[in-house]
This record gives C-alpha cells, structure tokens and sequence, in this order.
C-alpha cells in the first residue's frame, strides 16, 4: 500500500496566496514527534483511567457516584 | 393758470374785474397767503420747522435734542462704522462665511477664521489648538488570510505585522484525524513554552483541568478523539512584541465522532518566546474553512 505524502496547507500573509505543499522532512519528523507524544500522552491518560476504575470496582462506586463525591 | 391757485387755494382776482377792485382783490389774496403761511414766522437760529399736524402749511418752529451719537465705531466681529452720514456696520463673522457647511472658529482671543467643511466621511477632530476636518483611521478586524483546507494542517505565513492583535477563527468540519486532536503553535515553535491554564470539558464533565508547559496550545488534543465538527475561536495579543510573554487566550467547542458529546476548551495561555509571531500552524489535520483577522 503506498503511503500518501503529508501536506500542508500554506496561506502566505504577504502575497495572499494559498498552496498546498507536501511537508517537508523536518515538518514529517515533527508531526511524528506530536504523534509520539499524542499516544504516549493518551497511554498515559488511559492507565489512569483504569486505574481509577480498579479504584471505583475496590469500592464498589460508579464513575457517577465518584463524580458526586469528588464535587 | 387756475384760479383759485392749484395747491393752495388762494382767490386771485378775475379777468372780468374791475381794475378798480384790484386793491381789495389783492389784499384778499395776500392775506390769504399771509394767513397761511402764518406758522413761519418766529423761529430761532438753529430751530427747524416741524409738522404741528398733519393739517397743510400747520407748523411749529422746534429745537432739535442734541445728538447722542456722534461717530459708530466697528467692534470685534463688526466691520464698517463712520462718523458722519449714512452708517453701515457688517457683521464680519456673517460675511467670513462664503460656501455651505462652512464653520467659524476662533483663532485667537476675539479673532476668527472659516473652515470650510471637510470631504465626505470626514470628522472634526483637533490638535488640542485648532480644529480640523480628519479622517478617522481604519480601525476595526481586517482579514489578513482565509480559505478551506481539506484534511491537511493549516500553516499561515508572513503575518502582517502593523497590526496590535491577531484574532484565529477556524470553523472545521473534521479535525484531528486518528486518534490525534488540534493544537496550535506559533512560529512553527515545538519547543515546550506554550504556557496554558485550560478546562476542557466533554460533556459538562472535566477530563482536564491544566495549567501546563506544553510544546503547543492544546485545542481538542485533550479529548484523544477526533472531532466531527469544531470552531475555534483564538486571540494573540500584541503579537509584533518581543516581550518574552505573548497572552492568548482560546476557546473551542467541537462534537466527538458520534454526536453525543460536546468537546469545549476554554484556555488563557502565553507563548513565552521573544519573537514576535509571524507564522500560525495546526497541528493535525483539519477539513474546513479559517481566517486569521489583523486587530487595531
């Protein structure tokens, strides 16, 4: 499968045009480092998340019942 | 000839009379006149004849009152005046005015000047001396980029930079393709400066409650979804200043995927970074339309 090429739509201020270009290495390679962190962010987020639910099972609360008490 | 005389009356003799009646005739005549004329005599020097009433040759010798007035002399805002016969005085201020719209102001203490009125559109403004007609300067929002992407990242470049703010509206049908959400960055900056204090909220309810350092404004990143549809609404203030804090404040709401819950961040945030800002990016992609708005 052929992987499409990123782009980026660029609108230049000063001659008020727009174009779309494909991105360049450097825009890939941070794309790909927002991405990283995107799911590490998100990994994390989720470990968290079910964390707290082995938490809420322990105490037999629902996500609600938490909610009302942290309020 | 008529007889009796025309105007006044008086009996003449006749072409039939006897020579012989011409004495009395005359003395008829003359006393006629001198009757008459009766009210002339007397008099003094310098009196004047004055009608008695409105009854013929009916007069009065009368001394005239001394003048009051012996001379008018033109003052601030008169011209004109004199000291013997007829007198004109002119309003000067009345004539200062030669075409409609035509105002008189002050140039000094009890001097004035016209100002002709100005071009349309114009407003009277001064200089804290003088009054003049003046334009009032373009203020307001002026677009300074817009257009539709369609799933791609957004880069906006060589910002204009006479302006005191920048105001980001971006009105997206799909943002944030993958599990990946929308941030914001500023002068294609990743490094981790872009201070921000959020709520974001899905559905009424906070999955984050931030005040971070982070390596963009987060927009709809924190809900780890993309969205069917958001609007994001964000200001950039004084952002030609190279004061190494640059305040923005965002707000955003979106839709998640199925259409049940609302996605809404609302931040206050600064770029703390010396350069002024000339180039905004997404990141992530997004379908839809944006303007960026130069504020006075």
């Amino acid at each position: 499968m052929t992987k499409s090429k990123l782009q980026i739509t660029e609108f230049n201020c000063e001659s008020g045009e727009q174009i779309v270009r494909d991105a360049t290495t450097e825009e890939i390679a941070q794309m790909e480092i927002d991405s990283a962190n995107a799911k590490a962010i998100k990994a994390e987020s989720d470990a968290k998340a079910a964390q707290r639910q082995v938490i809420l099972d322990r105490l037999g609360l629902t996500t609600e019942e938490a909610a009302i008490l942290l309020s | 000839m008529s007889n009796p005389t025309s105007n006044f009356g008086w009996q003449m003799p006749e072409p039939t009379d006897l020579v012989t009646d011409l004495p009395a005739d005359f003395e008829v005549f003359g006393q006629a006149v001198d009757t008459d004329f009766a009210d002339l005599n007397g008099g003094t020097t310098g009196q004047l004849l004055s009608k008695t009433s409105a009854t013929d040759l009916d007069f009065t010798w009368v001394t005239p009152n001394a003048g009051d007035i012996t001379g008018v002399t033109a003052g601030t805002g008169i011209s004109g005046g004199g000291t013997s016969g007829d007198v004109t005085v002119t309003n000067s201020m009345a004539t200062a005015f030669t075409t409609s719209g035509d105002l008189i102001q002050a140039t000094g203490s009890g001097t004035f000047a016209r100002l002709g009125t100005g071009t349309n559109g114009q407003y009277l403004t001064t200089n804290g001396t003088t009054n003049s007609w003046g334009s009032i300067s373009a203020g307001g929002m002026t677009v300074l980029a817009s257009g539709s992407i369609t799933n791609t990242t957004l880069s906006i470049t060589s910002i204009d930079q006479t302006y005191t703010n920048l105001f980001l509206y971006l009105n997206m049908t799909s943002g944030g393709a993958g599990a990946y959400g929308v941030d914001i960055r500023l002068n294609a900056n990743s490094n981790s400066i872009y201070s921000n204090c959020r709520l974001a909220l899905v559905n009424g309810s906070a999955p984050v409650a931030a005040s971070s350092l982070e390596s963009a404004f987060r927009v709809q990143s924190d809900f780890f979804a993309a969205a069917s549809s958001f609007q994001l609404t964000m200001n950039i203030y004084q952002y030609t200043n190279t004061d190494p804090r640059k305040i923005v404040d965002y707000n955003s709401i979106g839709l998640d995927q199925s259409y049940s819950a609302p996605l809404v961040t609302n931040a206050t945030g600064q770029f703390a970074n010396t350069s002024a800002i000339t180039s905004i990016q997404t990141v992530g992609s997004l379908t839809g339309s944006y303007i960026l708005y130069g504020v006075k």
